[in-house]
């Protein structure tokens, strides 16, 4: 097979083309274990109440690895130092970065398994294939375990400004038709640097900052916690228990 | 720009232009994403998956599935026996009983259900070529022999994985349920005549492919 062969674009309806960087990402794309999230659904039950809202952990994956890539592009414009094996951490940590996320995560957190977490599973899914891989998700591991020394890297991934929440609201409000959720990613990441080792927005970015933070208070009350899903993944939940044994159930 | 005249739908003059870029929108959306290779060949490892299960159940082999999906494996539903009772059972179905038998069969002792079910799950389909010109009998025959060589199964299993078929499209048929455009005098005259647009006509043309499908190497 020849090397163009895998230079395969995904065409985004949010982003337009999202390119595969290198045939290191394309190799984690094509692994069954992250081909299953085309099959888990990103917002639950959500659908019951906004139709649209079908997307899956598939398309956020690669919609934050797109946004990494713009960002690690503007850092560096801007003399951020990031290496190559920097960049490829990061672009591989934040494509797996939910990785871990089982069938309707948040009402199953509880009923599929006890006291771990998705962030925690996505790491054991990491270190399988880092295995795999002959040790190349090294740097990713320890970026996203935030063992790494350069602090922003992790906060690219897991912060109150990272990837992965730019990407959701964005993604959530398109596809739930929320459009006073959406924000302006482009914006926000062209605005970020780097100073005390730390990740930080320039000054005129403000507004952008109080825009995201506001769709973000209005998703979580207007999709994310609306009563009818509530109600929904409470049944799906009981459903669970009731399946597992009658002693263990209704408790709250 | 809809009106109906002489009890038809038309479309009033100054909308020709609306219509041309419809049916080249159309024409664009059959061969860019309807009938895009890859979709083509997962559909078809899918409707392979479900013949083969049929072929199974036919010979007495165990499958798992849900009851109403069951039920069409076992039976051959026509239109002389779809009664209420079928109707219902086929209410039942949905994208979800094919998806969670897909996921019992890959595990299926029999290796053409199993590994044609483990392709649409992975994602890892066949290769497909597409041609102006029908598929040559002798590429044909010798990637069919490739398969029942290197899996050792029979012609009519390697046929499971080796197939060609044709897609087809036309844009505009002006040979029924034509659009017809309303002048400005009153009369009525079909898309494609009233349309300066030069590729009006080709585009009722048929545009007939050719497939031929079989695993990467």
């Amino acid at each position: 097979m020849s090397d163009t062969k895998k230079l395969k674009i995904f065409n985004d309806p949010i982003y337009g083309f999202i390119r595969i960087p290198n045939e290191h990402i394309f190799n984690l794309i094509a692994e069954p274990v992250f081909q299953r999230l085309r099959r888990i659904s990103q917002m639950g039950l959500s659908y019951l109440v906004y139709p649209g809202a079908h997307h899956t952990r598939f398309h956020h994956a690669l919609g934050s690895m797109h946004l990494m890539q713009q960002a690690i592009q503007i850092l560096r414009y801007k003399d951020v130092v990031i290496t190559e094996e920097e960049a490829n951490g990061l672009l591989t940590a934040i494509l797996l970065h939910d990785i871990g996320h089982g069938p309707f995560s948040h009402a199953m957190e509880h009923s599929i398994v006890n006291g771990i977490t998705h962030e925690q599973i996505s790491l054991a899914f990491m270190e399988s294939l880092n295995n795999k891989f002959n040790g190349s998700l090294t740097c990713a591991i320890e970026i996203f375990k935030g063992t790494y020394p350069k602090k922003f890297l992790n906060q690219l991934i897991s912060s109150q400004l990272d990837m992965d929440r730019m990407d959701y609201l964005k993604r959530d409000s398109f596809y739930t038709g929320v459009a006073e959720g959406n924000i302006n990613a482009e914006r926000l990441i062209t605005m970020l640097n780097v100073a005390d080792g730390g990740l930080v927005i320039e000054e005129k970015g403000i507004y952008s900052i109080e825009n995201f933070l506001n769709a973000r208070r209005l998703m979580y009350w207007q999709v994310y916690l609306h009563k009818t899903v509530v109600a929904a993944e409470f049944m799906l939940i009981h459903t669970l228990r009731r399946a597992q044994g009658t002693k263990r159930s209704m408790k709250g | 720009m809809l009106n109906v005249a002489d009890g038809g739908l038309v479309i009033e003059e100054k909308g020709i232009y609306s219509v041309e870029k419809f049916l080249v929108a159309r024409r664009f959306m059959y061969w860019q994403v309807y009938l895009h290779k890859t979709g083509i060949v997962a559909e078809q490892i899918l409707i392979n998956v479900l013949r083969r299960a049929k072929e199974l159940q036919a010979d007495g082999l165990e499958l798992e599935g849900s009851e109403a999906l069951l039920f069409f494996m076992k039976n051959t539903i026509d239109q002389t026996t779809f009664s209420d009772e079928v109707l219902q059972t086929f209410s039942e179905l949905d994208d979800i009983d094919i998806l969670s038998a897909i996921k019992k069969w890959q595990y299926h002792s029999d290796f053409v259900l199993s590994q044609l079910s483990r392709m649409i799950l992975h994602r890892e389909l066949l290769n497909i070529k597409i041609k102006d010109k029908p598929i040559n009998e002798l590429k044909f025959a010798n990637h069919l022999n490739i398969i029942k060589e290197r899996y050792k199964i029979s012609n009519h299993e390697a046929a499971y994985f080796v197939f060609t078929g044709t897609i087809q499209n036309r844009a505009y048929d002006d040979e029924k349920e034509n659009i017809n455009i309303l002048k400005a005098t009153g009369k009525i005259v079909d898309v494609a005549r009233a349309s300066d647009h030069l590729n009006l006509k080709a585009l009722s043309q048929t545009v007939t492919k050719h497939y031929i499908c079989y695993p990467k190497e």
